[in-house]
């Protein structure tokens, strides 16, 4: 993350721009989130940065601990990802690109430790196939399909939707979700075989079997 | 890890077989060779593989599971406290062992306080301490008290309000609203209900216990499913594997009697009784007699007089507690004369 900490700093240092609406509950709804969101300029790096700067923090440590990686290190990185993207200040929905952006960097980092991963890219590399790393531009390509994706997860009978949220978006192994929740190892894989079949499925139907 | 794919399964089978298993994050030396094996036997094997398993990777592009934008507004603070209470402070992760017991105790650091965090669409996680009530408001207006020892996960949205009940116990009094069923998963089974007042224990004593309205209680075992009706007044229990007993009325504990501070028992077995008081009371009490833990009691205490109340009891039943020097208090059954 040495890339990270090198660019921390010019990063936040338009931090100190427009303080004050911070306190501005003027919105019916009281909600500062939803206020700041509908102000004009927020999207902008520095008004994201200051929104979104300690909700990232606290939502990478929460979901994945204290680090290695450090969340404040991930949370930085994102931002210097996301930054770096074509356009970046005007995109409609920065939030979720960041927090999707953050959370994969973890992962990412949690699989270059898994000699599981590095085994399977180096055999199918073997047999001729290169696998997609994620990449923020990645994402941003393919908005329209991840939208439809997100969807089909969230409809998932609760059992599965929980184990692959375990396992996909917090890095868990089976043995740690059997811990956390009570399930039989062979429970958890047959949920998530089920859960992979359903969504491969209906992602083949709506035509994203683009690959 | 276990079974390899079968081969009568179809290709497409066989390789979401082995994306899941790959994934387990304890994979065999003996996995790894037979995975070469599979996708040497075929080229096709390798190409469907390939695009199993970037369909796999690709999942955690996805929103699913981000927080949603408002969930601060749900947390029943004020949102400029929200802001202020986001940086929990952080821990070095713990050896692998205890890693996933860990990850459900970073929002216990410096016990007593209640945390919450947003893992995942919203979702929120409420956790007490060792002998620790806590009233929280969820946005919905329904009110929540989380008994000692306890960590739930909620998640309010407009069509739907879920409740995970990860351990302890939880008193609920639900805002009707016919439109979003509020449903509390607890181990093997849930509950759902459109408005009322009900009680839920999990672990080993698990239970459900109506107050007021009516709930509907779920087995999550995907086989022996059953469903049960639940009027006020009446109640169910479960075991580890979702298996739901008949209903009968209220007995025990009393629903939400721990909610002002007095845990209140009628015709409970020992063994339940224990359960909860350890859920109070730090040092713990043991049950050195299994025959203990059927005896039927009736008790009504303090959290804070465990000990008392155990003496008391002690000298009216066949058995004798002792208390040991770090606090914890043994109970045995009298020898029979």
């Amino acid at each position: 993350m040495s890339e990270s900490i090198s660019q921390r700093y010019s990063v936040s240092k338009p931090l100190s721009a427009d303080a004050k609406t911070y306190g501005d509950t003027g919105d019916k709804s009281g909600n500062v989130i939803s206020v700041l969101g509908a102000r004009q300029g927020e999207n902008s790096l520095t008004g994201l940065y200051k929104r979104l700067w300690p909700e990232l923090c606290a939502y990478i440590s929460k979901t994945f601990g204290g680090g290695p990686p450090d969340p404040e290190d991930v949370v930085q990185t994102a931002f210097t990802r996301f930054s770096s993207l074509k356009g970046a200040d005007k995109f409609e929905q920065p939030r979720a690109l960041l927090y999707t952006i953050a959370r994969n960097i973890v992962l990412d980092h949690k699989r270059h430790q898994q000699t599981t991963d590095r085994f399977i890219d180096n055999l199918l590399e073997e047999h001729g196939h290169r696998l997609d790393e994620i990449t923020p531009e990645r994402i941003v390509a393919a908005r329209g399909q991840l939208k439809e994706q997100t969807l089909r997860i969230n409809a998932l009978p609760a059992k599965q939707r929980q184990i692959l949220m375990l396992s996909r978006y917090y890095g868990y192994t089976y043995t740690e979700i059997a811990e956390k929740t009570g399930w039989s190892i062979a429970d958890i894989s047959r949920q998530l075989k089920t859960a992979l079949a359903s969504l491969r499925v209906q992602s083949a139907v709506s035509g994203e079997d683009g690959r | 890890m276990t079974a390899s794919p079968q081969m009568k399964d179809s290709v497409l089978e066989q390789a979401q077989d082995w994306v899941v298993l790959l994934h387990s994050g304890h994979v065999t030396e003996a996995d790894k060779e037979a995975f070469r094996a599979w996708l040497k036997s075929d080229p096709e094997h390798s190409a469907i593989y390939a695009r199993e398993e970037q369909f796999w990777r690709d999942l955690s592009m996805t929103e699913a599971f981000v927080p949603q934008e408002d969930y601060m507004s749900v947390s029943g603070q004020a949102p400029s406290q929200a802001q202020q209470v986001n940086i929990v402070p952080l821990t070095r992760r713990r050896p692998a062992a205890i890693w996933a017991i860990a990850a459900m105790l970073l929002l216990v650091i410096g016990a007593g306080y209640m945390r919450w965090w947003q893992p995942d669409n919203g979702m929120q996680s409420f956790s007490t301490g060792l002998g620790e009530v806590q009233e929280i408001a969820l946005s919905d207006g329904s009110r929540v008290f989380l008994g000692a020892s306890s960590n739930m996960a909620v998640s309010i949205g407009k069509n739907s309000r879920e409740v995970e009940l990860l351990a302890g116990q939880a008193y609920f009094d639900v805002q009707k609203n016919d439109a979003a069923p509020f449903s509390v998963v607890s181990g093997s089974f849930q509950t759902t209900v459109l408005g009322t007042a009900f009680e839920v224990t999990t672990g080993a004593y698990a239970r459900v216990a109506v107050v007021e309205g009516m709930v509907k209680v779920q087995s999550l075992a995907t086989k022996e499913s059953g469903q049960k009706l639940l009027e006020a007044g009446y109640q169910v229990e479960a075991d580890s594997t979702g298996t739901l007993s008949d209903i009968k009325p209220v007995q025990g504990a009393m629903p939400g009697g721990w909610r002002n501070g007095r845990l209140s028992y009628e015709d409970v077995s020992l063994g339940e009784l224990t359960a909860d008081i350890n859920r109070y009371y730090g040092p713990g009490v043991i049950i050195g007699d299994e025959v203990l833990n059927s005896l039927r009691v009736n008790a009504s205490f303090p959290p804070n007089q465990v000990k008392q109340m155990l003496s008391a009891l002690a000298s009216s039943h066949s058995m004798s507690a002792s208390f040991l020097d770090d606090g914890k208090i043994v109970l045995r059954a009298d020898d029979p004369k």
